[in-house]
């Protein structure tokens, strides 16, 4: 817990979805209720990427699930599975540790170009099976941490 | 001694482009990892300069006849290719003099190995000199007298295999490619520069029609790698994209309609098409095709090859498959070249903080029409494999 959640409020679901929109006016809000929203849209990181249907999912307890809904991502030749993913195949964006998400930040301004950006690094990553993105890995001996 | 130097191609104007993983960025990228290099550019200028300076100093016939030396070729209208196969350049220049073409082979090839430098590269070639420096490239000089029978700029080449001069007109075939570049303005008046060898030009400040007739060429390479003898030549390819192309500042469209446009032409008729060389009327480029069909026939069959391909590509989505296509066209370390000069792009936006999103999700260094800057983040999660 930082000092600045004292002074920071989070910020309410429905400002995420406000901003959301606005920013990103293809993504659809599924669900806003309480403190959890829902959002599907399509992004596409360049113009000869393919374009790609995203879904965020977040309260403003737990940090935001992403999930690409289509197409199926594929697993780069010579590798077993995805990089920077958590089980179940959501997109690993940040690393806890240095805070750069936190609920008092703007989905639309961390998570949609994070997620942009990962993407892209991904469509590199099918070509030779390295992730150019840089990143850390979380300890070997802590399987399940992040 | 006049060192005359050859037109100038004008720069376009035109901006840079900001997007990074454009259709017109990858394809740039791609023409610039097939084009020499400044630093290339650079030495054979020195080169050049120097040889042509040897070859005016001359004190005997030579110097007497006060050779004038141009380039020509792909350097002289700008398009030259690295060859697929080594590391070799060809550089082409004229050396126009009043003298017999026959002679004046005899005597530059005798001047040049005057001096000790050139001594161990030099060759006598069928219709030139060519000075071989090791591991760069070739400097062929072709000797040319001045046929004043025939239109400004003609001249006489020797040809050692038919034992007879040709008539030929460079000056005027890079004037007409020069004002083929601009286009629908292409009536606009040309003027005529004057200055040394030709220099380096990113691929991104080229014409369009200049980046095309590169993308064709080394297709073709590709294409005929196993069966060079079928190629069509290069000069076959340079007039039908002159001819063909019309308008428009972005290569990919423009490749396509030269290349759809070609296909079409052939599909008027069964017979061969002829292509006069549009700098010297009454010269006929594709000769070879009525002497051997099947070099037309193979021709036909790399049109329509190369025509699918480029149809292909704006049809398909993912810098993966976009890469995997464009290497089959292109070639695979300069389509990784390519790909590498536009991942380093958005690397270094995104180090210095610059890296912005449009509302498309679309990554981008520009701030024009950007909705987010992207936050530094650090990706987590699962390992990378070894």
């Amino acid at each position: 817990m930082s000092f600045e959640q004292y002074i920071t409020p989070p910020i309410p679901v429905a400002m995420q979805d406000r901003l959301v929109k606005s920013k990103y006016p293809q993504f659809k809000t599924k669900i806003l209720q309480g403190n959890v929203a829902t959002w599907v849209g399509e992004i596409k990181p360049t113009d000869s990427s393919q374009t790609y249907l995203v879904e965020i999912t977040m309260q403003t307890s737990k940090p935001p699930a992403i999930v690409i809904l289509n197409p199926k991502l594929e697993i780069a030749k010579g590798r077993t599975r995805l990089p920077h993913v958590f089980p179940g195949n959501r997109l690993c964006l940040h690393y806890p540790n240095y805070k750069q998400w936190e609920n008092t930040k703007s989905v639309a301004d961390t998570i949609i170009p994070w997620t942009s950006l990962w993407l892209f690094y991904y469509e590199l990553w099918l070509i030779d099976g390295k992730w150019h993105g840089g990143g850390k890995e979380p300890n070997k001996r802590r399987a399940n941490a992040g | 001694m006049q060192l005359t130097y050859p037109l100038r191609v004008y720069l376009k104007e035109g901006s840079m482009s900001t997007q990074v993983f454009s259709e017109e960025s990858l394809i740039i990228a791609i023409v610039e990892s097939l084009s020499p290099t400044k630093a290339q550019y650079d030495l054979a200028t020195s080169r050049y300069k120097t040889v042509a300076q040897w070859l005016a100093d001359d004190e005997g016939k030579l110097g007497k006849a006060h050779p004038k030396l141009y380039s020509q070729g792909s350097f002289a209208i700008g398009t030259p290719n690295r060859p697929v196969a080594g590391n070799e350049f060809d550089f082409d220049f004229v050396c126009e003099a009043e003298l017999h073409p026959f002679e004046l082979l005899l005597l530059i090839k005798a001047r040049l190995q005057q001096n000790g430098i050139y001594d161990a590269k030099v060759e006598m070639m069928n219709r030139c000199i060519r000075i071989t420096y090791k591991n760069d490239f070739h400097i062929d000089i072709l000797p040319a007298q001045p046929d004043y029978t025939s239109s400004l700029g003609c001249v006489l080449i020797p040809d050692r295999k038919l034992q007879r001069l040709i008539s030929t007109n460079p000056k005027a075939y890079a004037h007409w490619f020069q004002g083929q570049c601009r286009g629908s303005m292409r009536k606009a008046f040309v003027e005529a520069h004057i200055e040394p060898a030709p220099h380096y030009v990113p691929a991104e400040r080229k014409f369009v029609l200049q980046n095309s007739v590169q993308l064709m060429k080394r297709n073709r390479d590709l294409y005929f790698a196993k069966d060079p003898d079928s190629a069509p030549v290069s000069i076959i390819l340079t007039t039908l994209a002159g001819a063909l192309y019309e308008s428009g500042n972005r290569t990919l469209p423009t490749l396509a309609q030269i290349v759809d446009e070609i296909k079409t032409q052939t599909q008027h008729s069964s017979q061969p098409f002829q292509i006069e060389n549009p700098g010297n009327p009454g010269e006929i480029l594709t000769e070879k095709w009525r002497e051997d069909r099947s070099r037309y026939d193979a021709f036909v069959d790399w049109t329509n090859h190369f025509s699918d391909q480029i149809h292909q590509l704006t049809s398909i989505h993912g810098i993966h498959k976009k890469t995997e296509l464009l290497q089959k066209m292109f070639g695979e370390s300069v389509v990784n070249n390519a790909v590498e000069m536009n991942t380093r792009a958005i690397d270094e936006a995104r180090k210095n903080n610059a890296l912005n999103v449009r509302s498309s999700g679309v990554l981008t260094a520009s701030s024009v029409g950007a909705v987010s800057r992207v936050a530094g983040n650090t990706f987590f999660g699962s390992e990378e494999e070894e």
